[in-house]
């Protein structure tokens, strides 16, 4: 059982969050939220995460500065989190430029909830 | 869109795992790695769209293509994607038969959107019924699969808050001419009803940000409108699934 990893949603639609939420709950998944960049880089300072998923379009900080400024950290298990891009991709990314942003994985929104878990469990075994 | 199935032809491992992934996203598929495989498992189910890679070792992309469609009773509908790009190879594709081009490297979301489209606006049998449109049968099975019912009211409800909030600031802005955030709120509003399966407000939110993105303002303004009447009939067909389904 996966019981205890722990997910970090950086997203600002509510409708996501909680979707998300219950769809992670459902493999016993835990998950915490942020509403922006700020607030998930306030979250990692206070506690531990298996994996994050970000939106890249949030107001005050967005997803690509916010995952640069992670993987700058001088923490290495902080640094080196898996970090998932969600996105509808308004700025039109190839999955190489995902990559150089410092994203490990991208998923398309409208969210496929199968792929949702797929691709959490492929990287949280 | 599960039930849509795509068939990749493309030889190069890399490659075809990511046409793989973001297909994957959004439809059914099956791949194979070169124009032999392709024939074969072409001439043994239908598939409601082929994406094949034309420079590939031994059988190219176009004689592939051209076995499929001789050998099927029914025109098969190839995209053809390659590395030359200039505008004139495009309708020299079409004119072979092929059904698009997408020129590599892909770009996700437009390699997304050029097959969404293909497969979803298809022609003749089962059109879909307006219920549909409103709110697709399969996304909503799917969020049955994960939520009770009592969950499943309160995301769309929501979505349908959020969609107020939204639409607000949309009003505000699209009265300062702010077009950075009427794409920004218009774009979360696309995942949003997407996600959901609200597919009437996902197309119309489309158009809008679109319309938004060339500044052309009054289309905008007709489609905002639109958007709204849609949102009722949706809050109002919710309430009629949700309560006939218990």
């Amino acid at each position: 059982m996966s019981n205890s990893k722990k997910i970090l949603v950086g997203e600002d639609s509510s409708v996501i969050i909680n979707l998300t939420k219950s769809i992670l709950s459902f493999e016993n998944y835990q998950m915490k939220a942020a509403k922006n960049g700020k607030q998930v880089l306030e979250m990692l300072e206070k506690e531990e995460f298996d994996l994050i998923l970000m939106d890249l379009n949030m107001p005050v900080l967005d997803g690509a500065t916010c995952t640069k400024m992670i993987r700058e950290m001088a923490d290495p298990i902080k640094s080196k989190l898996p970090i998932i891009a969600i996105s509808g991709n308004m700025n039109n990314y190839t999955m190489d430029e995902f990559r150089k942003l410092g994203f490990d994985d991208f998923i398309q929104k409208p969210l496929n909830y199968d792929k949702l878990l797929a691709t959490v469990k492929k990287i949280l075994g | 869109m599960k039930s849509k199935k795509v068939l990749i032809v493309e030889n190069n491992d890399l490659t075809r795992a990511l046409f793989e992934n973001l297909i994957g996203q959004l439809f059914s598929f099956e791949s194979v790695k070169n124009g032999v495989e392709a024939v074969d498992r072409a001439s043994k189910e239908k598939f409601d769209l082929i994406l094949m890679d034309i420079q590939m070792p031994d059988m190219d992309g176009i004689a592939t293509a051209k076995i499929i469609w001789k050998q099927s009773t029914y025109h098969s509908r190839i995209i053809a994607l390659s590395t030359y790009s200039a505008e004139s190879v495009k309708s020299c594709f079409l004119e072979m038969g092929f059904e698009d081009f997408i020129a590599k490297p892909i770009r996700p979301k437009e390699f997304l959107e050029v097959i969404s489209a293909k497969l979803t606006s298809k022609t003749g049998e089962n059109q879909d019924l307006d219920g549909n449109l409103t709110l697709d049968k399969e996304v909503y099975q799917q969020l049955r699969k994960y939520n009770s019912i009592a969950t499943i009211k309160s995301l769309y409800a929501d979505l349908l808050q959020e969609f107020d909030q939204l639409m607000e600031q949309i009003d505000t802005a699209f009265k300062a001419k702010d077009q950075q955030t009427l794409i920004g709120n218009l774009h979360t509003i696309k995942g949003n009803s997407g996600t959901l399966g609200a597919n009437a407000i996902f197309i119309l939110s489309t158009d809008a940000d679109r319309m938004a993105r060339v500044q052309d303002w009054d289309s905008l303004e007709k489609a905002l409108n639109k958007l709204k009447k849609e949102r009722k009939i949706l809050e109002k067909y919710i309430i009629e699934e949700t309560t006939f389904n218990p």
